[in-house]
């Protein structure tokens, strides 16, 4: 007897633990680790984003050549909130490129001063009329400090040069990667076994609480009842110091660490190029458009 | 000077098929999925999902090469299906799945956000 779709279909489920302006943090479960694994895959690899493809250098006396110049241009993260309203060039109907497959910027710097001069993210400026949404990250706000050094000019010293951002993947080059981090981890599960606890002393206690390089567990003497308890499991990175010092104490069985390694918690920073829920939703759509490209051919044309 | 274009790695070239099957010609109910332009994204999750069959005897995938961009998927079944059946059927749970946490993804992403504003 065959099982059904609805049968073989897995019910995940998804909590979203934190949100902030750059990174998320959601936990994933009731599901395969190959389905956690896509997904992180995609995040780094396959959400589109723009960066700066092409350089046309028409002055250069600084002191870094011009390749090593045009690799740093393609690093800086841009806005790319709009990358659906853009093509690939090699989609694009036009010729060569054209304003719905690129973005132009401009970048003209001259030291005239005594003093060297930073080249930052922000000299950066959209030639391009139609959008000008594509931008540096770091000009979105005013704050120097975000500005992205890009070489240093002293007295005499140019650097004009005209780019061209155009959308791409992380698989073609890592600068078109939306996220700075993409992982997931296992649920620990800490649990201190409460009778062996109280055959330690206070200062073997003490000793072993701090044995976790992590912060795992807190230390109140007050407590008459508990006074080891597991603050933030979340913390533990499986290192099992706690064992070993529960091991040179001679009681093996004090601390138990396992993974549950059915949920997965995922955190995904972004680079500033993408807000991080559009990556993560961004890369469950190209998943779907993946597996649908490959139902509707197997639908089709198959002998 | 020769080297291959790097889009080379996810484009499909022109004209061609995306999948293509081959069957066994010795083993009954066998059959080779050559996926084009993909890699273990798909073929890991198509073949946990096709393992999780019962009706499935064996699935596996594999990367046939390190600079072709193909995923080989190789399915035997038993005599209830057959494995074009099993793998459209496994697709389709995986686009459920998939469906599922996008439309849960949305809403909590709302519902936080909504909660964000409130208490700002």
């Amino acid at each position: 007897m065959s099982l059904s779709v609805t049968q073989l279909t897995r019910q995940p489920e998804l909590d979203i633990l934190e949100i902030k302006n750059e990174s998320i943090v959601f936990t994933l479960s009731n599901t395969d680790i190959s389905v956690a694994n896509a997904l992180r895959r995609v995040m780094i690899a396959e959400v589109p984003t723009m960066s700066i493809d092409l350089v046309e250098f028409e002055a250069n006396n600084s002191v870094l050549c011009d390749e090593f110049i045009a690799h740093r241009l393609g690093l800086i993260p841009l806005v790319s909130d709009n990358v659906d309203k853009f093509n690939y060039t090699r989609d694009c109907s036009c010729s060569e490129r054209c304003d719905q497959c690129s973005v132009e910027f401009k970048l003209n710097v001259k030291c005239s001063n005594q003093r060297p001069i930073d080249v930052t993210s922000s000299d950066l400026i959209v030639v391009s009329n139609n959008n000008n949404s594509v931008i540096p990250v770091s000009s979105q706000t005013t704050e120097r400090t975000d500005e992205i050094p890009i070489v240093k000019l002293r007295q005499g010293q140019e650097l004009r040069l005209r780019a061209i951002a155009k959308k791409g993947v992380g698989k073609e080059h890592a600068k078109w990667s939306p996220s700075c981090i993409a992982t997931y981890q296992f649920q620990p599960i800490v649990t201190i076994n409460q009778n062996r606890m109280d055959e330690l002393s206070d200062k073997q206690k003490e000793e072993w609480v701090g044995s976790c390089p992590t912060k795992v567990f807190g230390y109140s003497p007050h407590n008459q009842s508990q006074p080891v308890s597991v603050d933030e499991p979340m913390r533990c990175m499986y290192c099992l110091e706690c064992k070993k010092k529960a091991e040179a104490f001679g009681k093996p069985d004090l601390i138990s660490i396992e993974q549950k390694q059915d949920k997965f918690i995922f955190t995904v920073e972004s680079s500033g190029s993408l807000k991080p829920e559009d990556i993560v939703l961004s890369a469950i759509q190209i998943i779907k458009a993946k597996l649908n490209s490959i139902q509707t051919q197997l639908s089709e044309g198959m002998i | 000077m020769n080297a291959p274009d790097r889009f080379e790695l996810f484009v499909l070239p022109e004209g061609a098929k995306k999948v293509t099957m081959t069957r066994d010609t010795k083993i009954p109910n066998a059959s080779m999925f050559v996926i084009l332009k993909e890699d273990h994204t798909v073929g890991n999750l198509v073949r946990m999902q096709l393992v999780a069959d019962p009706d499935i005897i064996f699935a596996g995938y594999r990367m046939p090469h390190p600079l072709e961009h193909n995923v080989n998927i190789r399915i035997q079944t038993n005599q209830n299906t057959t494995p074009l059946d099993s793998i459209k059927k496994s697709i389709e749970c995986l686009t459920n799945e998939f469906l599922n946490i996008e439309d849960q993804f949305k809403t909590m992403v709302q519902r936080k956000k909504h909660m964000a504003d409130t208490y700002i």
